[in-house]
């Protein structure tokens, strides 16, 4: 069961098809107004209804796929090391969200880039700092003041 | 006609549609901007001018606003219109091969073929294409977006399990919220900002955008998208080549942009996979950078500006959203679009051809004047774009609705776009399918209004020439995936 589950298709198959009966569940739940075919929940009963057939179609595939989990182990690190990357970006993001709330939107996004970029690689101060600073201006002249759009 | 139209254009139209078309450039090319949303704004500033002043500077934005979309998709792989959603498949294809100005003048050239064959259509088959459009039923509309579901999974996936997967999650998407005919919220989970449904323009922010970013990271590749820009060539004679393909796509697009609610995205999405089967030796294969893949689009969707309004000036039911705030305009200025409008303003419907063609001519200077500027971009490392799209992915997706829920919805969905995208599922299906949901769910029960059990509305199919040749494409369009087909027709 362990080794199933480390196949992807499975796994991904097993998502969709739980997510599918959730879908389902909640559909035929959906009041139906006396008439069934007008019913809000028929057309979600309808896609969850072939989401359904395709997870299956993934698990059965995913049965079908011969274990090679000897190769993946050797790339897994390097992998779960960019996941974590990308986890890291889309946390600090919320909090950039969260911030921005906060404190509006020109001091959070200085912030913010300084910081992305610096985690993404760009080290030179001199680059880093005056676009950190400039981006947001910039942003705030041609957005709030030129086009009159609202900024957080 | 042609006279009556030319007698229109005067040094003030022309000023007024190129200030439109300008502001039309700089909106649309923004993700997050939409036309709609600056139409509305202008129908408020020009609420005081006159009908005909009003009606230049909405057109110059209107046909320039459809076409910029084309631009971020081309240069960033985030399109600026779900319309664009179909061009950035071959258009951010060139632009890594360093052809980005290539690419952005093939989009120039093609959505202005698109826009005068649209407007030629409108001042010619106004009448007759409204007839036809009249007499789709419900379930017509329900088997034209079935067709485009299956089509855009079968032009995005290569795998069409996984791609039938993504377009269910984009309809699911789409079902979030209140629904159209009784209001009940669906899937919403007591969440008061889910009840009025996840954003089409913030979910595309998000899967285009935010998700590029989250892939970028994940890859680690943070050099520049492009090592150069390109060169714009204006040569028509090359452009021109494609002339069959232009006209077939435009003509495609102006009757899909007549179907009330269908619009670019739609048209797009027919007219290229109309391309994709029809097209035998591509520059390059089709979603690798084939110029025939952005010809087809362009074309189809600013040939839409010219069939969206063939229903909104023929009876008063407007083609797409931006439609229905030009008809919003009309209502303010006294005027009723309509069969009358013909007989009582003949002149408006002529300034309107005139705004259109004028508008279409500075898509084409702006397109070779100042777009092409902008395809530096892609000279930019990464280590500094992807920060700055970040933030731009926030004001887009915050200016739509002024609310911090829709850059929340935007994020969440980014990066589920990602994890997606990382299992090789395709991105644009779900995109599309939040744009046809709304088209399918109401269409749907709408039919079963008429014809109340299943297999009596399955077998009304057969008895529409129109439902027929719907479901035969679908069929075709399911079909033409399984293997054995494409080895027996060498698809």
């Amino acid at each position: 069961m362990r080794k199933l589950f480390k196949n992807s298709l499975f796994l991904q198959g097993s998502i969709f098809f739980i997510f599918s009966l959730f879908i389902i569940k909640r559909a035929v739940k959906m009041r139906d107004f006396g008439k069934s075919y007008l019913s809000p929940g028929i057309f979600p009963v309808l896609f969850g209804g072939v989401l359904l057939i395709l997870s299956l179609n993934l698990i059965i595939k995913g049965f079908k796929t011969k274990d090679n989990s000897k190769e993946i182990n050797k790339l897994d690190i390097e992998k779960k090391l960019s996941f974590l990357n990308v986890t890291l970006v889309f946390i600090f993001s919320l909090s950039y969200l969260w911030v921005l709330n906060l404190f509006g939107f020109i001091l959070p996004s200085m912030i913010y880039l300084l910081i992305f970029m610096f985690f993404i690689g760009e080290k030179r101060i001199y680059f880093l700092i005056p676009i950190a600073i400039l981006t947001p201006l910039i942003c705030y002249l041609i957005f709030s003041i030129g086009l009159g759009v609202n900024l957080p | 006609m042609i006279l009556n139209v030319l007698q229109q254009i005067t040094p003030t139209l022309i000023g007024l549609v190129f200030l439109g078309a300008v502001s039309g450039l700089l909106v649309g090319s923004i993700p997050g901007l939409s036309v709609t949303m600056a139409t509305a704004i202008l129908v408020t500033v020009t609420y005081s001018w006159s009908i005909e002043n009003a009606m230049a500077l909405i057109m110059g934005l209107y046909v320039a606003g459809v076409f910029s979309g084309a631009v971020s998709a081309i240069l960033i792989n985030i399109p600026g219109a779900p319309a664009a959603v179909i061009t950035k498949l071959d258009g951010f294809p060139m632009t890594e091969r360093g052809e980005a100005a290539e690419a952005l003048w093939i989009a120039t050239f093609q959505s202005f073929i698109g826009s005068l064959i649209g407007l030629f259509l409108l001042a010619i088959l106004a009448k007759p294409i409204t007839n036809i459009a009249l007499q789709f039923s419900p379930l017509d509309y329900f088997l034209i977006a079935v067709f485009g579901l299956t089509a855009v999974v079968s032009l995005t996936a290569e795998n069409y399990t996984k791609g039938f997967i993504s377009a269910i999650i984009g309809l699911f998407l789409s079902s979030i919220g209140r629904e159209a005919i009784m209001g009940t919220a669906r899937f919403s989970f007591g969440i008061t900002n889910l009840q009025a449904g996840i954003n089409l323009i913030a979910a595309l922010i998000g899967l285009f955008g935010f998700t590029e970013v989250l892939t970028q990271v994940y890859k680690g590749s943070y050099s520049a998208i492009a090592k150069k820009a390109g060169k714009v060539k204006p040569d028509f004679k090359s452009a021109l080549k494609y002339l069959s393909l232009s006209i077939r796509s435009s003509v495609i697009g102006t009757f899909i942009g007549a179907l009330p609610g269908c619009g670019g995205p739609v048209a797009a999405l027919i007219s290229y996979d109309s391309a994709k089967k029809t097209v035998k030796n591509p520059t390059r294969p089709f979603g690798k950078g084939a110029e025939e893949g952005i010809v087809a689009s362009e074309a189809a969707n600013n040939a839409c500006v010219g069939g969206a309004l063939i229903p909104m000036l023929t009876l008063g039911i407007p083609g797409d959203a931006v439609t229905a705030v030009i008809l919003a305009a009309f209502l303010v200025h006294g005027l009723n679009p309509g069969p009358l409008l013909f007989s009582e303003s003949p002149e408006l419907f002529h300034l309107i051809l005139a705004g259109g063609f004028i508008g279409s001519i500075s898509m084409l200077i702006l397109g070779i004047t100042i777009v092409p500027r902008l395809s530096k971009i892609v000279l930019i490392p990464k280590k500094i774009l992807l920060p700055v799209v970040s933030v731009l992915c926030v004001i887009g997706s915050y200016s739509i609705n002024n609310s911090l829920f829709d850059v929340l919805v935007m994020m969440v969905i980014g990066f589920i776009g990602f994890l997606l995208k990382n299992n090789n599922y395709p991105i644009a299906p779900i995109v599309l399918a939040l744009v046809l949901g709304d088209i399918m769910d109401p269409s749907f029960r709408r039919a079963f209004t008429y014809v109340p059990s299943l297999p009596k509305l399955f077998l009304s199919i057969f008895q529409k020439p129109i439902s027929f040749i719907l479901f035969v494409m679908i069929i075709v369009s399911i079909l033409s995936n399984f293997s054995f087909i494409k080895n027996k027709f060498k698809i």
